[in-house]
């Protein structure tokens, strides 16, 4: 039991990402009891988008740690370990899949829905897929995408043309949502059957696996370095690894913005709240986890590129601004411009969701930055603090009448903070502790 | 030509020193023979450098080699044998505590073992010489 | 007097959990191959990161070519390289790519070094480095701070996945760098048979302090163990000067002890009325004797 609970504690916290999404989502709980009031309705978003988020980053990364706890040698000789992660994992997967669930009872959300919610579960079967069999699964993958694309583009058209359909069809959805059921439980049976017997499992290299197969073997790249490109392809080693993680991030986002669309419209809540999804997870949470890992990496270039811890925060900074945050806000301006248009935003509201959106990106930035304490009680509050004025500025865009001076507050003192957190980089990267303050790695410690 | 043991009790320098000793001692270096530079022995046996400087420069003092500019250590001309009594009897030091030890292990006397000695010398007159003025 | 490479002064730091480092003052020569020996969690690499400024000292200082570690200037980072004990290597880089990478932020790289060196220590560098086992990741790191030259070499644990083959070829190369003045060398292993071999001067941290710090022959000639012969037995409070361990059994008795000299070895055994073998022992002995 213990054991199991170990595992489960490690899937939540092994990165840092992953933790403060976790607080962030337990943080925003209380706005989805308050939800259950009509006329507060409009918070449900809250808890809604926090969830999305947890569920996102679990499944990216769930399905990646389950494959990398379970690749050592060493881990076979640990008392039913298959065994003990298998179910760890699965206990991972009802902890972020039921309070959609919940939260679908809570709000009432109607019949036609009820396919949306087995969804979540698939969503994760697909990440442990992709981390087992990522040559398989990455060709299935983009087919479902494709199906669920023409699927939506094709058919809702046709469910909203006809809403009130005949009772054998709403009793013949919930058939199919059972059926699905059944299936993911058949899945897994069987995966479980194959995981708890295989012998050897390879540790993950999706991107040789993946090229060797096709037959391509990986290039050099380039071997041609400058001073500057030295510095930021150091930095950048810690980005979630490559564009092959990227696009599988930004797939699952898409999706995890439908699944939040479809609660929303089955809990009578405007779409318009969606546009939460890609204005907060990606300048948000993301943003943070990225900027605190990269202030870990400059532990290597502090011999190497002879520059003061001063500079070192300078030239940290600027590589934040000009990739990381340059690319998570155009992404975010593609993502909620493509939804607003899609579900009649008008601009003044988007613009005003995107200057939030802004805004939060650089507290994010300077949070991220400024936390080189390895302090989990402090990356926890900074979670939350991101998370909660985000979420309040954007409930005072979305709500009718527009609380414009909520909206303005929040989002000024959000750039306050960032810049007054700009200081405090400062004065903490004068002691910067590299002893302390690695780069993280996942390993078979956390287990004991 | 030499064999060196780093993981002994003995620092590798010493080692050094008795060995190049011994083989001038021997004849085996005659005068004017050429020693391995400093950096061809470390990188040989792969030990510091600065331990064959050491014993190199200390051999020099002795007397026994002679530095060239530029060339390698080679053994003097006139390893200066006329190097004091103290010197000569310094470098018996070693095995003369091991004989001794070795004597008192086996519980023999001083007498038995001055005995033992002149045997080896050839010497049998003064064995039998102390014997009698009880020494 | 030469001025030290590296020096520290009464450094000490402790974490909110516990205190890892009291009151080290110690110094490197140029040119000195100093070899660090400690037990697991005994302080090394905090030791060693604190030195090149890496940690902020809870009290005392550290200092390399005069300037305090933690705010060397450029010229002086220049001059030293660094090897982890955990490598920070990039997964999805080549040796090869890593090798430009680092030679991208110093002036003077020596290419042809990194060649020979890489051929003769069999470093693939068109793979990626995930694809390397954990001997090559770290014959990878080591060839990324030879390169450098650097005139103040710091290498954390270096050697502990290699074969004795690939140890030795690393052994002769840090030898054969040794050109006096211009090469010093500070390396912590648990592989005490290569630092006997390439080390001059050791230091032993033991519970967060240098139970030794200087010359390895001193040492060696320092640290003997003694067989104790008496011709009556032994008394049970057998006091013998700088004792490190005793064990006594009748008439016999074994003592490790330090600072030890010919005169003591008279003494002892006359006031003991007993046969001295003096065991003059090796470093691991040595290291064992110091932690019993």
């Amino acid at each position: 039991m213990k054991a199991i609970a170990r595992l489960v504690w490690t899937y939540l916290t092994a990165f840092p990402i992953l933790r403060w999404v976790g607080v962030a989502s337990v943080a925003s709980l209380p706005f989805a009891v308050l939800a259950i009031w009509p006329r507060t309705r409009g918070f449900i978003a809250l808890p809604i988008i926090a969830l999305a988020m947890q569920y996102m980053s679990m499944t990216i990364a769930g399905g990646y740690l389950f494959r990398v706890l379970s690749a050592p040698r060493s881990h076979r000789f640990l008392p039913h370990f298959r065994g003990r992660n298998l179910t760890a994992f699965l206990v991972i997967v009802a902890l972020v899949s039921s309070p959609w669930l919940v939260l679908g009872a809570l709000t009432g959300v109607s019949q036609p829905y009820t396919i949306q919610m087995v969804a979540p579960l698939y969503i994760m079967t697909l990440a442990v897929g992709i981390a087992f069999f990522p040559v398989g699964v990455v060709v299935t993958f983009a087919l479902l995408i494709a199906v669920n694309w023409i699927l939506t583009r094709l058919a809702s058209p046709l469910f909203e043309i006809h809403p009130a359909r005949p009772i054998n069809f709403t009793i013949s959805i919930f058939a199919i949502s059972v059926f699905l059921l059944g299936a993911w439980v058949a899945i897994w049976a069987a995966f479980s059957v194959w995981y708890l017997r295989v012998r050897r499992i390879e540790p993950f290299q999706p991107v040789a696996m993946i090229l060797g197969r096709i037959g391509i073997s990986p290039s050099p790249g380039s071997v041609v370095f400058d001073r500057g490109r030295a510095m930021a392809a150091t930095l950048a080693a810690a980005y979630p690894q490559g564009t092959k993680h990227t696009s599988v991030w930004i797939a699952l986002l898409v999706i995890g913005t439908k699944l939040a669309a479809g609660l929303a419209r089955g809990a009578h809540v405007p779409y318009t709240t969606v546009i939460f999804v890609p204005v907060l997870i990606i300048p948000g949470v993301l943003l943070v986890a990225i900027a605190s890992t990269l202030a870990r990496r400059t532990k290597s270039l502090w011999l190497k590129s002879g520059l003061s811890r001063r500079d070192l925060l300078a030239a940290t900074e600027k590589q934040v601004w000009r990739t990381v945050a340059v690319r998570s806000l155009a992404l975010s301006v593609v993502l909620s411009t493509g939804i607003a248009l899609t579900y009649d935003v008008p601009v003044p509201v988007l613009a005003r969701a995107l200057a939030t959106a802004a805004a939060t990106a650089t507290l994010a930035v300077y949070l991220g930055v400024a936390l080189v304490r390895d302090s989990r009680l402090i990356e926890a509050s900074v979670a939350a603090l991101v998370f909660a004025s985000a979420g309040v500025a954007l409930w005072a865009v979305f709500s009718s009448p527009a609380r414009d001076d909520v909206w303005v507050a929040t989002t000024l003192s959000q750039v306050a903070v960032a810049l007054a957190f700009r200081a405090v980089a400062i004065l903490q990267w004068r002691k910067i502790d590299w002893l302390v303050f690695k780069p993280v790695r996942v390993s078979s410690q956390s287990l004991r | 030509m030499f064999i060196l043991h780093p993981q002994s009790g003995t620092p590798i320098y010493r080692q050094l020193l008795e060995q190049v000793r011994r083989l001038v001692a021997s004849g085996r270096l005659a005068p004017g023979d050429a020693l391995p530079s400093v950096r061809e022995l470390a990188v040989e046996h792969a030990v510091n450098p600065m331990t064959v400087s050491k014993a190199y420069a200390l051999l020099e003092a002795e007397g026994l080699l002679e530095r060239n500019r530029g060339k390698p250590m080679t053994v003097a001309a006139q390893p200066r044998a006329q190097a004091a009594l103290r010197e000569r009897l310094r470098r018996l030091d070693s095995e003369a505590e091991q004989l001794v030890l070795a004597a008192k292990q086996l519980e023999l006397t001083k007498r038995d073992v001055l005995d033992l000695i002149d045997k080896k010398w050839g010497d049998e007159h003064a064995a039998s010489g102390r014997q009698r003025t009880g020494a | 007097m030469p001025q030290a490479v590296v020096s520290a002064r009464a450094l000490s730091k402790s974490f909110p959990t516990k205190h890892v480092l009291h009151d080290i003052s110690v110094e490197v020569e140029p040119g000195d191959i100093v070899g660090v020996l400690g037990k697991n969690g005994a302080g090394k690499t905090t030791l060693l990161e604190l030195l090149l400024g890496f940690s902020i000292p809870t009290s005392g200082s550290a200092e390399i070519f005069g300037e305090r570690s933690t705010d060397l200037s450029a010229a002086a980072k220049k001059r030293i390289a660094f090897v982890a004990q955990q490598d920070e290597l990039i997964e999805i880089f080549t040796g090869a790519q890593h090798l430009a990478l680092t030679a991208a932020f110093y002036d003077q790289w020596d290419h042809a070094l990194v060649e020979r060196l890489s051929r003769e220590w069999e470093v693939p560098l068109t793979r990626r480095v995930q694809t390397l086992s954990v001997g090559e990741r770290q014959k990878l790191s080591l060839l990324l701070a030879l390169g450098a030259h650097p005139e103040l070499l710091v290498l954390d644990e270096p050697v502990a996945s290699l074969d004795p083959i690939a140890r030795r070829q690393f052994i002769t190369e840090i030898v054969d760098r040794a050109r006096g003045a211009q090469s010093t060398v500070l390396f912590s292993s648990h592989i005490v048979s290569d630092l006997e071999r390439a080390a001059n001067k050791v230091w032993i941290v033991k519970d967060g302090r240098l139970a030794w710090a200087g010359d390895l022959d001193a040492l060696k000639e320092s640290v003997v163990r003694l067989h104790i012969h008496g011709r009556r037995a032994l008394p049970r409070d057998l006091r013998v000067p700088d004792a490190l361990t005793s064990r006594i059994d009748g008439t016999r008795a074994t003592v490790a002890a330090t600072h030890w000299t010919s005169e003591r070895t008279a003494a002892v055994a006359a006031h003991l009325d007993a046969d001295l073998e003096v065991e003059s022992l090796a470093l691991e002995d040595i290291f064992l004797e110091l932690h019993r």
